[in-house]
């Protein structure tokens, strides 16, 4: 259903798609006109479920249609073609603006060396859900113009650009909290803002795990146990947000669902022992191609 | 097609922007607010719509919480027997 290698090809230069500087570029910004599109996007965002976006609107209810046996597979399929037509996006409905899980080593990398401005913004999926404004999201060149003209997600200090070390304890402190760092485009290859999510409040993860639209990709890497140094302490258990950890008792150790793991390495940096690993999603035949 | 229906009487929640108190108990997160008019830079009309009610658990905390009384939650089982979980 879902090939993230095709953008690796086009928009990663052979390898992968996020670590190539041309996607966080102006110049890739204007080409894509990524400034108008992020002002009707962001601007919109609480109203992407209320119209017939996605094909979920209030009078259809589609989390039915889409359990249903084979009619709910064809939904899903023409959700899926809509959301990545990548000629044209539609900022209403949100096509074009898909995410991916990085773990946060590679988050670090993005925003010291390959982002130009980082900004904070509030995040508009917590609003809508909980009635919370928290500054979690950052946005990188094209959204520091867009975000002075929406003053509710203008944090409490204002627009500001950050220093590489603010941003870097930003990220610690994210982590710490337990949130999964993602990457969301503008229209396709632009890479336009770094979030911390959660799976109940946002909309992507939400959508990804409810219903199985791939709005947002796993990452590329998967997690390991390494059996002879876990101490079994269980840190690890509550820390993963897509139930794909579980502490079977008897062996004593953690046991890791593959399939179900997204890559975003919360399980990792709890480790004190070092046990869990981060390994290249393509080098284990069960999860190759698997986003 | 609906087994669960959530109804929200708009007439009785006028500013749920000041209220959101149905918002921070809804577990499963049936409830999302957004809003209705043109002029996106700046909206008024948050209104709190339910998106999501093949989610809803009917644990009923959103209708006894609220202090106008405008949500109402109709739950039928006899159709719900019938989906495949």
């Amino acid at each position: 259903m879902i090939n993230i290698c095709k953008w690796c090809q086009e928009h990663g230069a052979g390898k992968k798609w996020y670590l190539n500087a041309k996607n966080y570029l102006k110049e890739t910004a204007e080409k894509m006109n990524a400034v108008e599109y992020l002002d009707v996007l962001w601007g919109n965002l609480e109203r992407v479920y209320t119209g017939k976006t996605l094909g979920m609107s209030i009078n259809k209810t589609i989390g039915y249609r889409l359990k249903l046996p084979i009619i709910g597979r064809v939904i899903k399929w023409i959700i899926q073609r809509k959301i990545e037509k990548p000629k044209n996006p539609n900022p209403r409905i949100a096509e074009g603006h898909l995410g991916q899980v990085i773990p946060l080593e590679e988050a670090k990398m993005i925003t010291t060396n390959l982002a130009e401005e980082v900004v904070q913004a509030v995040c508009p999926c917590r609003y809508m859900h909980r009635g919370i404004k928290v500054n979690t999201c950052l946005g990188f060149t094209a959204l520091a113009e867009v975000l002075p003209k929406l003053p509710r997600f203008i944090p409490e200090n204002g627009v500001k650009v950050l220093s590489p070390d603010e941003t870097e304890s930003f990220l610690d402190k994210m982590n710490q909290e337990g949130k999964v760092h993602t990457i969301w485009m503008g229209p396709l290859p632009y890479i336009a803002a770094m979030c911390s999510c959660e799976y109940p409040q946002c909309m992507g993860l939400r959508v990804r795990m409810d219903f199985d639209v791939g709005v947002v990709y796993k990452g590329e890497y998967v997690a390991t146990l390494d059996p002879n140094k876990c101490i079994g302490c269980g840190k690890c258990v509550s820390r993963c947000q897509f139930g794909a950890i579980s502490f079977a008792s008897s062996i004593n150790r953690p046991i890791i669902d593959v399939k179900r793991c997204f890559g975003c390495g919360l399980c990792k940096e709890v480790c004190e022992e070092q046990a869990i690993n981060l390994i290249d999603r393509n080098t284990i035949a069960i999860t190759r191609g698997m986003y | 097609m609906r087994k669960i229906k959530i109804d929200i009487d708009y007439a009785k929640c006028t500013t749920p922007e000041n209220c959101m108190k149905c918002l921070n108990i809804c577990q499963p997160e049936v409830l999302l607010l957004t809003f209705e008019d043109e002029d996106y830079h700046n909206p008024k009309d948050w209104k709190i719509f339910p998106i999501f009610p093949s989610l809803c658990t009917n644990c009923g905390l959103c209708v006894e919480l609220c202090p106008e009384k405008a949500i109402s939650v109709k739950y039928n089982l006899k159709k719900l027997k019938k989906i495949r979980v």
